[in-house]
């Protein structure tokens, strides 16, 4: 698990994270809500040990994240980033399989397949030999989910669960990969994994996710299941627009149609 | 990159997955199979011609065989031979210390030669060949035959601290800031080589043209003993960084995700590059563009995976060294040419032409 207590962070003498405390647990689908700039890149930074917070204390099972070196932490972590771009010309093959580098104990024959294996499961099937820079916004995404994937391994490995971190994870996806992803991620958490990741869309967010985080200026204003969470009111105060949540009829799985905004974001 | 994966038709790995490591294997015998025959060349080459059958023979029978061709085993063991090794692994160290500069700052432009490591060395190197008798004395009095080389490495080690620390800002290391200050530090390192040059005797003159120029012509046993051993122990280590430069070429934070611990990593590429850079300008003066084209000659074929670049990269500039070296005895015989007239003379057009080639492979 990990734990994050009264988190600051500054930036040129700017709060960009102030006073925020969550956990991040195994077994849950965490998503964290929030407009442009409310400190959730930062929380996922703070959370994955890249950056060290000025305040508060950020915890992995029960060790400050600074005292755990970055391939004990590659163990039983990945992180997906928003974009990466290459310096050098890779194969799509060579990129997924930069994941397993930070495992020790891989065969030879498990090097040929975990990737190939992993290509398949992000729907990009013999996509191995073409040159990454080649691809588009959206498969180089996947690519590297792929190459987390590689990474992570299987959510939990004798008793010891694993994390997924995804800033943003279907940007760039059309809406069956958006879905795709997600289910992906869901399956993880359902298995035993944590995940904890950014989203900007409500209603896959409220679709996928177990729990909750919304921020707002470096600050968590609420936290918890998406019914309990998503509300007109909270929608209106974090985003700034009158949005009309309703339910979906066959569960309780909140949802939020843009159009009630429409004409109303004055910029 | 389609038609590495045509051109590899014979291997399937290679061509079903876009796994390139067999192919790097194979780079890696043949490149080490060049090697061996052009170091056997080289040993023939010169005033006194010899077969490459020759060579072997002299070589196989040892430094102290009698015989008719004694002359010949003088030649061989005593001159020929040292230059070839001094060659081979300058050769080495300056293409690897191109290949892990290259990926440490994630710019297949970055070279020691251009951002001025190189120069920090040779300006180094001349200090204690110009104030060796004066200021430097007691230096030279306690380091003796290793001020010269140990002098190089200093001078390269100085330079890379400073180039860094200028172009890092908050862990993220600035490309165009670094050429930029290479640019600066390159000139500074010039201007003051060029006031030692003004205070010089005749003899140190032609010592420091010497260095500005490149060459193996002083190579001997006594020399590669003081900047042998650093070479080869930089080489054995270098290809330890090959995970880690993989991983930050995806960045240096996706590195850290990744396992990495970036700051050693960098710390260790530093010193290993400055001690490659020093030790090859102490043995063979500053020899332009072998760091910038070996790396990127191996990129196009074989991919950028560090585990085998940097190998690769030490055969490939050993042999091209070589190369370059026997050219330079060859083309205005009895005399010879300093080998950095050769290199830049054709790795300049040349990388230009490469450049104007694959302007997407090289970036923004």
């Amino acid at each position: 698990m990990y734990e994050l207590r009264d988190i600051g962070v500054e930036r040129g003498g700017r709060p960009i994270l102030a006073d925020v405390s969550t956990a991040i647990r195994p077994g849950r689908f965490t998503v964290v809500l929030g407009p442009n700039g409310a400190g959730k890149s930062t929380l996922l930074k703070v959370a994955t040990g890249e950056l060290a917070p000025d305040r508060g204390l950020a915890l992995f099972e029960g060790i400050p994240l600074s005292a755990i070196p970055p391939r004990a932490l590659a163990e039983r972590r990945a992180v997906l980033p928003q974009s990466a771009r290459l310096a050098f010309p890779f194969t799509v093959f060579e990129v997924v399989r930069l994941g397993l580098d930070c495992r020790g104990g891989i065969s030879p024959a498990m090097r040929r397949q975990a990737p190939l294996a992993a290509l398949e499961q992000v729907d990009l099937p013999g996509f191995g030999p073409r040159r990454y820079e080649a691809l588009s916004g959206g498969e180089q995404q996947r690519v590297h989910l792929a190459r987390v994937l590689c990474q992570i391994g299987e959510p939990v490995t004798d008793g010891t669960p694993h994390y997924l971190f995804l800033d943003e994870p279907t940007s760039s996806l059309d809406i069956k990969h958006q879905i795709g992803t997600l289910e992906i991620a869901r399956r993880f958490a359902q298995a035993g994994g944590g995940v904890l990741a950014i989203l900007h869309d409500l209603n896959l967010a409220a679709a996928f996710a177990d729990h909750l985080i919304v921020m707002r200026r470096g600050r968590l204003v609420a936290e918890g299941a998406p019914q309990e969470v998503l509300t007109d009111a909270l929608v209106e105060d974090v985003f700034e627009l009158p949005l009309r949540v309703r339910a979906t009829p066959a569960g309780d799985i909140p949802f939020v149609l843009p159009q009630s905004g429409v004409g109303q974001a004055l910029l | 990159m389609e038609s590495t994966a045509m051109s590899v038709g014979t291997l399937p790995l290679g061509a079903v997955h876009g796994d390139r490591s067999s192919l790097g294997r194979v780079a890696l015998l043949m490149l080490l199979a060049a090697l061996a025959v052009v170091a056997v060349l080289s040993l023939g080459v010169g005033p006194s011609g010899l077969s490459a059958g020759q060579v072997l023979g002299i070589l196989a029978n040892g430094p102290t065989a009698q015989g008719t061709h004694a002359g010949d085993v003088l030649i061989v063991w005593q001159i020929r031979l040292p230059r070839m090794v001094m060659g081979a692994l300058v050769g080495a160290s300056l293409a690897t210390a191109g290949a892990v500069m290259q990926g440490l700052f994630r710019n297949p432009l970055a070279d020691p030669g251009l951002v001025g490591v190189s120069s920090g060395a040779a300006l180094a190197a001349v200090s204690t060949i110009v104030l060796g008798q004066t200021v430097l004395a007691p230096l030279v009095w306690f380091l003796g035959s290793y001020t010269l080389p140990l002098a190089a490495f200093a001078g390269g080690l100085v330079f890379t601290l400073i180039l860094h620390a200028i172009a890092t800002r908050e862990g993220h290391t600035s490309v165009a800031t670094m050429l930029l200050a290479g640019i600066a530090l390159g000139a500074f390192a010039a201007a003051a080589t060029g006031l030692l040059v003004y205070i010089s005797s005749d003899q140190q003159l032609r010592d420091i043209t010497f260095w500005s120029l490149g060459g193996l012509s002083g190579a001997s046993w006594t020399k590669l003993a003081a900047g042998g051993p650093i070479m080869l122990l930089v080489l054995l280590a270098m290809p330890a960084l090959g995970r880690g430069l993989n991983a930050i070429v995806l960045g240096e934070a996706e590195a850290f995700h990744l396992g990495i611990s970036v700051q050693r990593l960098k710390r260790m590429a530093i010193f290993l590059t400055a001690a490659a850079t020093g030790a090859a300008v102490a043995s063979a003066g500053v020899i332009g563009f072998i760091g910038i084209v070996v790396p990127h000659l191996l990129r196009l074929p074989m991919g950028a995976d560090h585990r085998q670049l940097l190998p690769a990269s030490a055969l490939l500039g050993a042999v091209l060294l070589l190369l370059a070296d026997m050219l330079a005895r060859v083309v205005v015989a009895p005399a010879e040419l300093p080998i950095g007239i050769i290199t830049a003379a054709l790795g300049a057009p040349f990388f230009l032409w490469m450049l104007l080639r694959n302007r997407g492979v090289v970036g923004d």
